[in-house]
C-alpha cells in the first residue's frame, strides 16, 4: 500500500542513474527535482530516504558494470553467438559474448558460398567459436543525421567492433534460451516453407518478430502512414495472444487456475520466440506482474509498468538508448495515465482516435529526434489499421500457422482465399501512402526544443485530464510545433553544404531564410558485378546518407536538382532522393539523359511528373539577391566529364563556382571564355581533386579562398591527388576534403564565411 | 497512512484500486473514494453552460441514486465523492462563496447541511449570508408551483453584502427558483453581482 502509485519515482531514479553513468555524473542533479516533487506530493520522509539511497546505489552498480564493458577484450579467444546477428551478402554481423559475458559487435567475411550455407542453415545462438581478429574503430558518421555506429554500440552495451579473421567451431552451449531460439529458427524455416512468398514476411514479423524480410517499400509505406508499430510485437499483440491461449485452454475444459498458471509459463516462452524485442518484454512482464499480483493484492498497472522498467534497466542499463524501448515504455505511460480520460469517452471512434492521439503525442518529440519526420496521416490511418491488424490479420496468421502444421493441405485452401484479400489491402496501403503532404519534416530538434516539446506535451496531457478548454490545449501544443517548424527557416544567410557521400558529389545550397533549396548532384555508388551469393542488401548512398541529411535539417523539398553530368558517383542516388523528397525540376547537361545510368531517374521523374530540363552556358536567373549562371557547356554533345554543368553563384560579395567533373581542357576553355572570372570565395574543385583537374593557371586566375574536394575516405583513385593539394598549398589557398572531415557547411555572411565541419564526436 | 483512508468504493463497495492519471502524477490530489466504474456513471455537464450558473453534472440515474443516499439516507460520508471536482472548480473563484442555507428544523431532521458538507470536504471556505424562512422544499413541486413560490430567503441580520461579489452554491439546479430567490435578496441587499455554482443540473427542460 505504501508503495502504491509510487514506483514511477523509483523507475525515474533508475533512469537518471543510467543516464548519468552513460553521459555525465552531473545528470545526477536531476534527482533534485524528482525528490522535490516527491516531497511536494507528500512522500513520507522515510520513503524519500529510500528513494535517494536506491538511486545512489543503482548509480554505483551501473558504474562498475560499465567499467567492465570498457576494458579491452581478448583478441584470440572463445566467443559465443547471441541471437542478434545477420547474414547479409558475404558478411555476418552481430553480437557475440566473450567468456566473461561481455558483448562485442563482430563482423566476419565469409570465404565461400558453402560457408555461407553452413551459417545460414542453423541458429547461431549459443554456438561457441574460437576466434581470432582485431578491434576496428567505428566509422565516423557522414553527418549528424546519418547512422552512427558508436551510438548503436552504446545502445547494445557492446564493447566495440571486432573484425574476425578466422573462426573455428567448438561446441554449443545449451540453455533454456538457446533451446527456444532453435525452436524459433525452425518456426522461421517452417513459415518460409508453408506460407506463400507474398505472405511469409508478414507472418514472420507478426508471429516471431522477424522483420528482416519485409521489403523496403512496404516498410517505407508503413512509416509514411505511421503504422510501423503494428509490425512490432507489443502490448495489444501479447494481449490477443494471451487471450487466445487462455480462452483456448478454457475451451479444452481446463480449470481457470491451471490455465492461468500455464499462461504465466507460456508468456515468457513466447517472448523469446517472438524475438525478445524491448516492446515484447515490456508487454509480457507487465502482464505477468498483473496476473501474479492478483493472488495477493492487485498491483496497479502503472506500478507494474514501473517495476518492469526497473527490472529491464537493471539487467541492461544501456537499453534506454534503444528506440524501441523508449517508444514502447513512453507510449504505454501515456496510455496508462490517460486511461481514466479514455474510459470516460463513450463514442468508439472518438476513443480510438484519442488512444492514437495520446500515444502519438507523447512520442512525437522522440520520433522527430530519431527520424526527423512525423506522419500526420497516422492519426486517421491508425483508426482503421489497428483493428484491421489486431482483430483480423494477426488472428488469421495465428490460425494459418496452426493449420500449416496439419499434414492435410487444409491451409492451402485458406491461403487461396486469404492471399488475394491480403494483397488487396497491400494495394490499398500503397495507394494511401502515395498521397502527398502526409509527412511533416521539421528536422532534428535541439535539446532545448526537446525539453520544450516535452513540457508542452505533459501540460497538454494534464489539461486533457482536467478537461480544460480545447483552445488552451491547442495553444500549449502549437508553441513547440511552430518553433520546430520554423527554426530551419530563420537563417538569413546563404548556406552551402558539401555532404559526405563517400566518393562522389553532393552539394546543398539553401537560399537565405531557406526560400529555395538547390542541390548539385546526389552522390551515388558505382556498382561492380559480383557473385550472386555475395549480394546482400545494397548500400544506397542517396537513401541512407543524403535523404537523412535533408530531413535532419528539415528540408522536405528541393526546388532545383542540378545533375552536372551522367556519372554514377554524381547521379546514381538521384532516384532514391526523388522517392523521398519533393523535387520541382531537374537540370541536366545536354544529351546526358541518353546514358543508361540516368534510366532509373527518368522513370521516377516521369511517374512524379518532374520536368527535366537541359541547360547550357548562358542560362542565368536570379532568386531574390542570389544570382545563378551556368558557365558551361557550350555544345550539345555529351562526351563525359568535360561536358559537366558548371554553375556560378553570386550573393553580394560572395562568389562560388561549382565545376562538376570538369577537367583541364574544360578549365582552360572556361578561362578563355570568362577572362574576368576571378577572386572566387568558394570553389568546388573539379573531378574530386584528381590530377587531371584544377590546373595551375585555373586556380591562379580564380584565387579561390576556400576549395572543397568531394572525395571519399581512402578512395581507390587517390583523390584528391597529392600534387593538386600541394598546388593549392603553395599558393596559400585553403582546402578541405569531405572524406577527411565529413560533411562541410559553409555559411556565407556579408563579409566573411563561417565554415562548419561536422566531424562530430559522440558524448 | 491517512491518504488512503477509504479502501473500498463508497458507492459500490468494490475494492479501490484507483487508476493513476496525469493529475495525480503531477499534483497532490484528494484520494479517490469511488471506483472508476461508478465515476463513469456520472455524466459531465460540459455544454450549455452560461456565465451566471455553472453546473458540473447532469441529473441522471446514478446521480439520482447518489442524492438519495446522501440527502435522504443521511450518508454524510458521501460528501467526499465530488470534493476534488468542487475544489478545482471553486478554488480560484474570487467571489464570496455562499451556500444555500437550510431551515433550522430541516437541519435537525437531516442532522447535517448537505451543501456545507460538500464545501467542507472540498476545503472551500464559505460564509452564510442567508436564512431560509420556509420549511417547504422545492422538490416534489411542479414547474408552475416552483415559479410562483413566494420569497423563501431573507438576509441574516448582521451581515453586510453591499458591493460584494457573491457565488451561490447549491446541490442541484432545476428551474432556478431557489437561486433566483436568493439572488434577489442579495441584490436588494446591495450585492454587486451574484452568480451560482451547482453540483448538478437537472434535465427539467430536456
Amino acid at each position: 500500500m505504501i508503495f502504491q502509485h509510487k514506483w514511477i519515482y523509483y523507475a525515474l531514479s533508475v533512469l537518471i542513474a543510467s543516464l548519468s553513468v552513460h553521459e555525465t555524473t552531473w545528470l545526477l542533479l536531476l534527482l533534485i527535482p524528482l525528490v522535490l516533487h516527491a516531497y511536494l506530493i507528500k512522500f513520507h520522509p522515510v520513503q524519500i530516504t529510500i528513494l535517494l539511497f536506491c538511486s545512489i546505489s543503482v548509480f554505483l552498480y551501473f558504474s562498475t558494470q560499465l567499467k567492465e564493458i570498457e576494458k579491452p577484450i581478448i583478441l584470440t579467444g572463445i566467443y559465443t553467438w547471441t541471437h542478434e546477428y545477420k547474414v547479409n551478402g558475404d558478411k555476418i554481423r552481430g553480437l557475440m559474448k566473450d567468456e566473461n559475458g561481455r558483448k562485442v559487435y563482430v563482423t566476419y567475411k565469409l570465404s565461400s558460398e558453402e560457408e555461407k550455407h553452413i551459417f545460414e542453415s542453423m541458429p547461431l545462438e549459443g554456438k561457441r567459436f574460437l576466434v581470432e581478429g582485431e578491434m576496428v574503430e567505428p566509422k565516423r558518421p557522414q553527418h549528424p543525421y546519418s547512422f552512427n555506429m558508436k551510438k548503436y554500440l552504446k545502445s547494445k552495451g557492446a564493447t566495440g567492433i571486432f573484425e574476425i579473421h578466422r573462426l573455428q567451431y567448438i561446441d554449443t552451449k545449451s540453455s533454456f534460451h538457446q533451446k527456444i531460439s532453435v525452436m524459433r529458427f525452425h518456426l522461421k524455416k517452417h513459415i518460409e516453407k508453408t506460407f506463400p512468398t507474398s505472405l511469409a514476411p508478414e507472418a514472420k514479423a507478426l508471429l516471431i518478430g522477424l522483420q528482416d524480410d519485409v521489403d523496403d517499400e512496404t516498410t517505407r509505406a508503413y512509416q509514411k502512414l505511421g503504422i510501423t508499430h503494428l509490425f512490432a510485437i507489443s502490448g495489444l499483440h501479447i494481449a490477443i495472444f494471451a487471450f487466445i491461449i487462455y480462452e483456448g485452454l478454457i475451451c479444452l475444459r481446463i480449470r481457470q487456475e491451471i490455465a492461468t498458471i500455464l499462461l504465466i509459463i507460456l508468456l515468457p516462452i513466447y517472448a523469446i520466440v517472438a524475438g525478445g524485442a524491448p516492446s515484447v518484454w515490456r508487454a509480457v512482464t507487465v502482464l505477468e506482474l498483473i496476473i501474479i499480483s492478483r493472488y495477493k493484492r492487485r498491483l496497479a498497472i502503472d506500478d507494474a509498468l514501473a517495476i518492469s522498467f526497473i527490472g529491464f534497466v537493471m539487467i541492461e542499463p544501456w537499453v534506454i538508448y534503444q528506440v524501441g524501448f523508449q517508444l514502447s515504455y513512453l507510449a504505454t505511460v501515456s496510455l496508462i495515465y490517460s486511461s481514466r480520460f479514455l474510459h470516460s469517452i463513450n463514442s468508439w471512434w472518438l476513443k480510438s482516435f484519442f488512444i492514437t492521439f495520446v500515444c502519438q503525442l507523447i512520442v512525437y518529440p522522440l520520433l522527430l529526434y530519431h527520424f526527423y519526420e512525423l506522419s500526420i496521416s497516422s492519426f486517421i490511418v491508425n483508426l482503421f489499421y489497428v483493428p484491421l491488424f489486431s482483430f483480423l490479420i494477426l488472428p488469421i496468421n495465428i490460425v494459418l500457422l496452426i493449420l500449416s502444421f496439419i499434414p492435410i493441405p487444409l491451409s492451402n485452401l485458406f491461403f487461396t482465399v486469404y492471399e488475394p484479400f491480403r494483397l488487396l489491402i497491400t494495394k490499398f496501403t500503397f495507394v494511401l501512402q502515395s498521397v502527398p503532404y502526409q509527412m511533416w519534416v521539421p528536422g532534428k530538434p535541439s535539446l532545448f526544443s526537446m525539453i520544450l516539446a516535452y513540457v508542452s506535451v505533459l501540460m497538454a496531457l494534464y489539461f486533457i485530464d482536467c478537461r480544460a478548454k480545447i483552445r488552451y490545449i491547442v495553444l500549449v501544443l502549437l508553441i513547440p510545433v511552430f518553433l520546430l517548424h520554423f527554426k530551419g527557416k530563420i537563417n538569413p544567410h546563404l548556406v552551402i553544404s558539401f555532404v559526405d557521400v563517400g566518393q562522389g558529389d553532393c552539394i546543398v545550397i539553401e537560399l537565405p531564410f531557406r526560400k529555395k533549396v538547390y542541390m548539385i548532384d546526389t552522390g551515388g555508388v558505382l556498382r561492380f558485378q559480383q557473385e550472386e551469393w555475395k549480394e546482400g542488401t545494397r548500400y544506397e548512398v542517396g537513401r541512407q546518407v543524403v535523404v537523412p541529411y535533408l530531413k535532419g535539417k528539415g528540408i522536405s523539398s528541393i526546388d532545383t536538382l542540378i545533375l552536372t553530368h551522367a556519372d554514377s558517383d554524381h547521379v546514381e542516388g538521384a532516384e532514391e532522393i526523388l522517392k523521398e523528397i519533393r523535387v520541382r525540376e531537374i537540370h541536366v547537361t545536354p544529351s546526358s539523359l541518353k546514358k543508361p545510368v540516368m534510366n532509373d531517374l527518368m522513370v521516377e521523374a516521369k511517374i512524379q511528373k518532374v520536368p527535366i530540363k537541359e541547360q547550357m552556358a548562358g542560362n542565368a536567373w536570379r532568386d531574390g539577391e542570389v544570382f545563378f549562371q551556368y558557365l558551361w557547356p557550350f555544345d550539345t554533345d555529351y562526351e563525359g566529364n568535360n561536358d559537366s554543368l558548371v554553375l556560378y553563384v553570386q550573393h553580394g560579395h560572395f562568389h562560388a563556382l561549382f565545376t562538376g567533373d570538369l577537367e583541364k581542357e574544360g578549365e582552360q576553355k572556361l578561362l578563355s571564355l570568362y577572362p574576368t572570372l576571378s577572386s572566387i570565395d568558394l570553389l568546388k574543385a573539379g573531378h574530386h581533386g584528381s590530377k587531371t583537374s584544377s590546373s595551375e593557371e585555373f586556380i591562379r586566375q580564380l584565387q579561390p579562398a576556400i576549395t572543397i574536394f568531394c572525395a571519399g575516405e581512402n578512395n581507390r583513385f587517390g583523390h584528391p591527388h597529392i600534387e593538386v593539394v600541394e598546388r593549392f598549398q603553395r599558393m596559400g589557398l585553403k582546402t578541405f576534403t569531405t572524406g577527411e572531415v565529413g560533411t562541410i557547411e559553409i555559411i556565407a555572411k556579408a563579409l566573411e564565411m563561417e565554415i562548419r565541419t561536422v566531424t562530430i564526436t559522440i558524448d | 497512512m491517512n491518504r488512503n483512508e477509504v479502501k473500498n468504493c463508497l458507492l459500490c463497495n468494490a475494492p479501490l484500486n484507483s487508476q493513476m492519471d496525469w493529475k495525480r502524477l503531477f499534483f497532490n490530489r484528494f484520494p479517490k473514494v469511488i471506483c472508476q466504474e461508478c465515476e463513469n456513471q456520472f455524466e459531465w455537464c460540459l455544454h450549455e453552460q452560461d456565465e451566471e450558473v455553472v453546473s458540473l453534472y447532469y441529473y441522471n440515474e446514478a446521480m439520482q441514486d447518489y442524492l438519495h443516499r446522501y440527502k435522504f439516507m443521511h450518508d454524510v460520508l458521501l460528501s467526499k465523492v465530488f470534493r476534488e471536482e468542487i475544489y478545482y472548480n471553486l478554488k480560484n473563484r474570487k467571489e464570496m462563496i455562499v451556500p444555500i442555507p437550510m431551515h433550522p428544523e430541516k437541519l435537525k431532521e437531516r442532522t447535517f447541511s448537505h451543501v456545507d458538507e460538500l464545501l467542507k470536504e472540498a476545503r472551500i471556505p464559505y460564509v452564510h449570508l442567508l436564512e431560509k424562512i420556509t420549511t417547504e422544499t422545492q422538490g416534489g413541486k411542479t414547474r408552475e408551483e416552483r415559479m410562483n413560490t413566494p420569497q423563501i430567503f431573507k438576509l441574516k441580520k448582521t451581515v453586510q453584502v453591499e458591493g460584494k461579489e457573491i457565488l451561490l452554491v447549491d446541490d442541484i439546479y432545476t428551474t432556478g427558483t431557489t437561486i433566483r430567490h436568493a439572488k434577489r435578496v442579495l441584490i436588494e441587499g446591495g450585492a454587486k453581482s451574484v452568480k451560482a455554482f451547482t453540483l448538478i443540473k437537472s434535465g427539467f427542460y430536456k
